[in-house]
């Protein structure tokens, strides 16, 4: 079974990279992470360090945080089209006519939207990292009214990894958005557009929620990690927020979404009769 | 003989409507076999719940005579199928589009697409991009991603569709030789029962989801005698003497010159004796047979 699942999951990956878009879609996160530096003083009025230049950890926070989010609807629409895509092909009978059960197809799947997960992840993470160094200044944050030094190397590094693993969990689970939603539909537009409708209004509604109940949806957490760790960055706060800590809501709560989303999507996708 | 394919009882409804009503295939190891039936009348439905695609309502099917519902990966590892309408990824080559089946397939070595893909006579394109074959060339791609794991039963669900002259014969070539070289089974869904005749050994006829007809190929050619063709003198006097008779349901004189009656083939002799008894002097007497097409449609 674990040889089936390993092949189905090669051959899974051999299609998103052989597809353009993939390279298209990369090539805009990209972008977008190179264009944070720009686009921060439009959307959030830029808040200068005494360096007056953005320092590493901001760059890197408002990097990912902007190529978390484009990468988060690239994600969506490659798990959306996972299902969908092959039934709008009909290319799920030549699959499911090969020795291999559905749950095998199934599982691979989710190993490969997983994998596109991490892949699209490191990506926007290192991609930031990388620009953020290349352009920012290293070193300690400054409080730019009390003209002290904030933070450490070490307390920095812990923060921007506490940022990285809050929004993991709640990417992935965007990802498992995507297959729950695939399955929904024989057509793959339908099912992005479904998915980016879905997430897109739920993105939206978190905003307009009091700060408990924001918590209890899964794509507030990346954007409260950057914005926590963008702050850091520049100087104006210290504190993570107790409650969220405390429970590891941002590992809970997209967890029982994820584990919500896939056995939902592969009850759909056991039953269903291919016509396709 | 073994029966590499069984069905027994085989139902699909799809809420009221009954697609496919009790269902009993027989097909042995190394039959052609020619599954027709006309647009809608069952034979994809039934392939599909063969292959598990679409769960039947009732029914059974074994495949080298293990259920297919107990026994899937062994059973489809020895299991090839073009279902309907050839399914592929138009933005790989027809190479990737087959090694993502080949890592799906399991065993098969990867020598074997250039060697499908060379019996399709699709090797000078088989790095391009699918997306720019022609229908004709998608139709053999597809009948190379059926024979890609070396099966020793195949399932076509109208192979020659949108194929010319020359693709047809090719591919009843590759049937044929396959069949005879390696003993590979085919189960051949087609309307196209002319195409049916030239290449199966045995049919089963489906019409409104119902079986009505499973034989050998020349048992059902048999059973298409439907009367004679009669080169007579005095053809007038001829047809007289025949409208005597009520168990002569048709008559009349062809383009050809001879005299076309419809009558049961056990009354064969007894129409030379009356012509013959009454002067008609008889030079040619021979079985007329109704086309497949008529028989099936007469059934």
């Amino acid at each position: 079974m674990i040889g089936r699942i390993g092949r189905l999951t090669a051959a899974e990956f051999l299609k998103i990279f052989s597809q353009p878009f993939l390279y298209i879609t990369l090539a805009a996160v990209l972008m977008v992470i190179i264009g944070a530096e720009i686009l921060q003083p439009i959307f959030r009025g830029q808040r200068e360090t005494v360096l007056k230049t953005f320092n590493a950890v901001q760059l890197f926070a408002y990097g990912s945080q902007y190529g978390l989010v484009v990468a988060t609807y690239v994600l969506l629409i490659f798990s959306s089209m996972m299902f969908a895509g092959e039934f709008d092909r009909g290319t799920i009978k030549n699959l499911l006519t090969r020795p291999i059960t559905r749950l095998e197809f199934f599982i691979a799947k989710c190993v490969t939207m997983t994998g596109l997960a991490v892949l699209l992840f490191g990506f926007v993470f290192y991609a930031s990292a990388f620009y953020a160094l290349w352009r920012g200044d290293v070193g300690p944050v400054w409080d730019d009214s009390a003209y002290l030094i904030q933070r450490s190397g070490a307390e920095i590094l812990a923060h921007a990894r506490k940022a990285v693993l809050m929004s993991f969990l709640a990417f992935l689970a965007a990802g498992a958005l995507g297959i729950l939603v695939s399955n929904f539909t024989e057509s793959s537009g339908y099912a992005v557009a479904i998915g980016m409708v879905l997430f897109l209004v739920a993105n939206l509604g978190t905003g307009m929620l009091i700060e408990r109940a924001k918590t209890r949806l899964f794509m507030y957490y990346p954007s409260y990690a950057f914005e926590k760790l963008a702050q850091f960055g520049e100087g104006t706060t210290t504190r993570w927020r107790d409650d969220i800590d405390a429970h590891h809501l941002y590992l809970l709560v997209p967890g029982l979404y994820i584990a919500l989303f896939i056995p939902l999507a592969f009850s759909i996708f056991r039953s269903r009769n291919i016509t396709a | 003989m073994v029966a590499v394919l069984h069905t027994e009882g085989l139902t699909k409804h799809f809420g009221d409507f009954k697609a496919v009503q009790d269902l009993n295939l027989e097909v042995q190891e190394g039959d052609l076999y020619g599954f027709l039936g006309g647009n809608g009348s069952g034979k994809t439905t039934t392939m599909r719940m063969i292959l598990r695609l679409i769960k039947p309502t009732a029914g059974r099917v074994t495949l080298f005579g293990k259920d297919n519902r107990h026994h899937f990966i062994e059973i489809m590892k020895q299991v090839g199928a073009l279902v309907e309408l050839p399914a592929y990824y138009p933005y790989l080559s027809a190479v990737k589009n087959l090694e993502i089946l080949r890592l799906a397939s399991g065993d098969t070595p990867k020598s074997r697409i250039p060697e499908v893909l060379e019996m399709v006579e699709l090797g000078p394109r088989m790095n391009d991009r699918v997306g720019t074959y022609s229908q004709g060339m998608r139709q053999r791609l597809g009948i190379a991603m059926a024979l890609l794991a070396k099966p020793r039963l195949v399932f076509l669900d109208e192979p020659t569709n949108g194929l010319d002259p020359h693709g047809i014969m090719q591919i009843r070539h590759i049937i044929k030789d396959l069949n005879k070289r390696e003993g590979v089974t085919f189960v051949i869904s087609s309307h196209l029962l002319h195409e049916i005749e030239l290449i199966c050994n045995k049919v089963g006829m489906i019409k409104q989801g119902k079986l009505i007809l499973q034989d050998r190929l020349d048992a059902v050619i048999a059973r298409t005698v439907d009367g004679l063709h009669i080169g007579c003198d005095k053809k007038e006097a001829a047809i007289g003497l025949l409208q005597s008779k009520e168990w002569i349901k048709q008559i009349r004189e062809e383009e050809t010159g001879l005299i076309r009656i419809s009558c049961p083939p056990e009354r064969f002799a007894e129409v030379n004796a009356l012509l013959a008894e009454n002067g008609v002097t008889v030079s040619e007497l021979t079985p007329a047979r109704q086309t497949l097409e008529e028989f099936f449609l007469s059934q």
